[in-house]
């Protein structure tokens, strides 16, 4: 019964995922290279989390543009921790075992901090993660600083890059300056992430 | 190359067409169309974007929902003429997993009024292109889009055009209707309260233009109330960081098969949009309609508390007291009855305002509430495991008190039934009774004033067997002589205390883990050498260094106890085939048709178990379960939780136990409190 309410908890909480302001949840997840990974692990780092599916179109307009990999690489350079989510479930698309998303990282040249492998789709719940990519920041108090699409312009076609503006960057920029974001919450776009 | 073709196309059949080729992508065929065979100058020429959608996958509504994108239309049109917006068809339901998506299957027509202009020549035949983008998904989504061509002639006249225009008037008299209807929104309890006002009658759902507003997985509940049909929604995150003022989208309802969608454009109300409505739409339902119905419900539901499993430790106990009155005056009698009826109205009417309190600073609670926080749990545990030490005569109560031995003789004091009236009310209180459910639901919502008096008219329900003892003291005289046979009850009693302490330390070890347990375990020690001390000091005719160190010893046993903290364990379920409470899975299955049972409940509501025991975990109903491809859901409130709290009160309801039933209907059966196989089954069969 006790699993029943905890699982019923983790179903819900779509509906209660954080909003901009608010304490960003807590998640324990394994990363790809086998570790244990939490939010309480970064306390005093700003952390970047980005839902992705590498078959989902919208995701390869990102990765394949160097798009993801530009941001990840600029997060680095800061000591900004990026952390890609897969919530993928067994079976569904975007679903990689920890070799498979080792291998996506390294062919992408991707560097994201860790690849956490959320297959029960509990932390994608937890923050109520629709579409990859969907991205959240959380800054070095634990806070939620932004959540939602990655730019302004919803479309799978990567010649809008040059046109968007990147919510991500901009989020960052502010942060990094001590001022509030401007832009803290959108509607993410992209594929449903396969619970 | 596709333009080359299709303009080559076109210079072959250079007669206007009125609708253009068939455009094949990977799992969608599509072609611009016209409603008329001329475009004519001054007046709206409509188009429409003509779509065979491959079998199973969809495409977006303009609101898409959870994720996916709308169509985008680029057009490419002659001097002077204009596109205006899409106007989309209705818009379905589409689950994915615990994702909803609003979109389209099938065959979909967008349609697209065009204004020609004044100007335009007449004699020639124009150009209309559009590059149309859109995404397709099946579980998977592809991005697909291709350039789409039309020529047409302008000309003074214009015909129908062959089968387009059936097709395009269809289409446009099936767009969302403007009615004017009136509409309005407030947030009640963490849910945003839509009314409607003379919205058609029928299955209804709520399509939000804008996304980020109304989770669209969320159920959404609606009922009637006079000219309204009210909806609880759930907000979204854009509408939790910011309330919007006004809240726009379409209603769809479905009647007899047809779907009609009207569009609503609801303020935000200044007013809250009490939904005191509701359980007085329930109360007209189950036939009375009126307050005095209400509280005729209480009455009678606090009177049939007595009965119910949660308060048998409480009547127990009360009839310990009973006993004790044996060869008691009337006025004693009185007094006693009277004083433990003080004790229920006061304790119901202080946990009735501070409930009030609490949900007025916007805390999802219901009735029982105190009992979600393991700290209530163990005090509680604690009291009564100390009533059963007195009971069982390791220590006695009062100041008068100077040898267990006159214990025999000392009749419990009027203080002593004021707080078995309390205590009563305290276990009563996570019990939803018979009859009980709709007086507490209308109290909840009601002004405050009248909450109470409804809340003390259940107090009275509660009372009334030992107030009619009061009206008729000689009853009394019916007990035998006072005598050793006294002691004997109330030591015999005390084990109902002891159970009592078991299945609170049962709610404990569910809330807080084994940790808690512990925990509670050394406050019981504790306490009972604190009750021992205590008693002890009472047989040396009052030590204070004893009466000291039993106060040390209860300050032991409780102080841990602070440190409580709701911290749920996973144990291993028992239960077969149980899914946790989940409302997109319930809108899904309600949509699929699926029977649906969903039981609410909560560890610390022993009438809950109850019926789990004797009728829900028992073979034939579960085998009734799976013969009938019944769901059974599970909504634990053992744990505060916002949205079962809020599930409850859509049904008028505040408490658990709560048994609904969906088959195929708008509402839901509800069951009785008390469940029994036989009526259980009669339920369950009805999908059979």
């Amino acid at each position: 019964m006790i699993t029943a309410a905890l699982s019923s908890l983790l179903m819900l909480s779509a509906a209660n995922a954080p909003i901009p302001g608010e304490t960003a949840p807590d998640f324990t997840e394994i990363s790809a290279s086998g570790t244990e990974i939490s939010l309480a692990d970064f306390a005093g780092q700003t952390v970047v989390l980005e839902w992705t599916n590498h078959d989902c179109p919208f995701v390869r307009k990102h990765y394949n543009s160097d798009n993801m990999q530009g941001l990840q690489r600029r997060a680095a350079a800061e000591e900004i921790v990026w952390i890609s989510v897969i919530s993928s479930a067994p079976g569904k698309q975007g679903h990689v075992s920890a070799a498979e998303a080792n291998q996506l990282t390294e062919s992408r040249g991707a560097e994201p901090a860790y690849v956490l492998l959320d297959e029960d789709g509990s932390m994608g719940r937890a923050y109520g993660a629709k579409t990859t990519p969907h991205m959240y920041i959380i800054d070095d108090e634990g806070l939620l600083r932004y959540a939602g699409a990655i730019d302004t312009i919803p479309s799978a076609d990567p010649a809008d890059l040059p046109n968007a503006q990147n919510y991500v960057t901009a989020a960052l920029g502010s942060m990094a300056d001590g001022e509030e974001v401007v832009t803290s919450l959108s509607a993410p776009y992209g594929c449903s992430v396969k619970y | 190359m596709l333009r080359f073709v299709l303009a080559f196309l076109l210079l072959i059949t250079p007669a206007a067409a009125q609708s253009g080729a068939w455009v094949t992508t990977g799992h969608a065929e599509s072609r611009l169309i016209a409603e008329k065979t001329a475009a004519v100058p001054g007046e709206t020429l409509w188009l429409a974007l003509d779509q065979q959608l491959e079998e199973g996958w969809h495409v977006y509504w303009k609101n898409p929902g959870d994720s996916g994108l709308p169509l985008e239309l680029s057009w490419t049109l002659p001097e002077g003429f204009e596109a205006g917006e899409i106007g989309y068809p209705l818009p379905h339901r589409l689950p994915l997993g615990p994702l909803m998506n609003f979109g389209h299957e099938g065959r979909p027509l967008f349609v697209v009024p065009i204004t020609v202009p004044v100007d335009a020549v007449t004699g020639q035949t124009v150009r209309i292109d559009v590059f149309a983008e859109w995404l397709i998904c099946l579980d998977v989504c592809i991005p697909e889009s291709a350039d789409l061509s039309l020529a047409i002639a302008v000309a003074e006249e214009a015909d129908d055009a062959p089968r387009t225009a059936a097709m395009i008037r269809e289409a446009r008299s099936a767009l969302p209707r403007e009615l004017g209807l009136e509409a309005r929104f407030a947030d009640q309890d963490g849910a945003i309260v839509l009314a409607i006002e003379g919205a058609p009658a029928g299955d209804a759902y709520i399509f939000p233009d804008e996304s980020g507003l109304i989770e669209p997985a969320a159920a959404q509940p609606s009922m009637r109330s006079d000219e309204d049909l009210v909806f609880t929604l759930t907000p979204a995150l854009k509408y939790r960081a910011a309330p919007p003022e006004a809240l726009s989208g379409v209603l769809v309802v479905s009647m007899q098969g047809q779907e009609v969608g009207v569009l609503f454009n609801a303020q935000r109300s200044d007013e809250a949009l009490s939904l005191a409505a509701v359980p007085a739409a329930a109360v007209a339902e189950e036939g009375g309609g009126n307050v005095v119905l209400i509280f005729a419900f209480a009455l009678l539901g606090g009177l049939v508390l007595n009965a119910m499993p949660c308060v048998f430790p409480i009547v127990f106990l009360k009839a310990a007291g009973i006993t004790q009155l044996a060869g008691a005056d009337r006025s004693e009698v009185r007094k006693d009855a009277y004083a433990y009826t003080a004790g229920v109205l006061a304790t119901f009417a202080a946990m009735a305002a501070l409930l009030l309190a609490l949900r007025g600073l916007g805390a999802e609670l219901g009735w029982g509430f105190h009992l979600q926080s393991p700290i209530a749990v163990g005090l509680f545990a604690v009291i009564v495991f100390l009533i059963g030490l007195n009971l069982a005569g390791l220590f006695e109560v009062g100041t008068s008190v100077q040898g267990a031995g006159q214990g025999l003789t000392q009749k419990k004091g009027a203080a002593g039934s004021f707080f078995t009236g309390l205590l009563a009310v305290l276990v009563a209180a996570p019990c939803i009774g018979p009859f009980l459910g709709l007086p507490i639901g209308y109290a909840l919502t009601a002004p405050p004033a009248a909450a109470i008096a409804v809340f003390l008219a259940l107090g009275r329900g509660l009372a009334l067997p030992y107030l009619a003892l009061a009206a008729a003291p000689q009853a009394a005289s019916l007990l035998p002589k006072p005598g050793a046979w006294m002691v004997r009850v109330k030591q015999l009693f005390s084990f109902a205390m002891f159970g009592t302490v078991v299945w609170l330390t049962w709610v404990v070890s569910l809330q807080a883990g084994p940790q808690g347990v512990l925990i509670l375990g050394i406050a019981l020690v504790a306490s009972s050498l604190a009750a021992w001390l205590y008693g002890l000091a009472q047989e040396k005719g009052g030590s204070t260094l004893l009466r000291a160190a039993a106060a040390l010893a209860i300050a032991i046993a409780l102080a841990p106890l602070f440190t409580l903290t709701a911290a749920p364990v996973a144990a291993a379920s028992t239960a077969t085939e149980k899914i946790p409470y989940d409302e997109a899975m319930l809108a899904q299955y309600r949509a699929e048709g699926t029977p649906v049972f969903i039981d609410f409940t909560a560890a610390w509501c022993v009438t809950c178990q109850y019926n789990k025991r004797v009728v829900l975990d028992t073979e034939p109903i579960k085998s009734l379960f799976a013969e009938t491809g019944t769901v059974f859901m599970v909504a634990d409130l053992t744990n505060p939780d916002p949205i079962i709290t809020a599930a409850i009160e859509r049904q008028g309801r505040s408490g658990v136990p709560l048994y609904l039933y969906y088959n195929g209907e708008a509402e839901p059966e509800i069951l009785p409190q008390i469940l029994t196989a036989e009526r259980v089954a009669q339920t369950l069969e009805q999908a059979g």
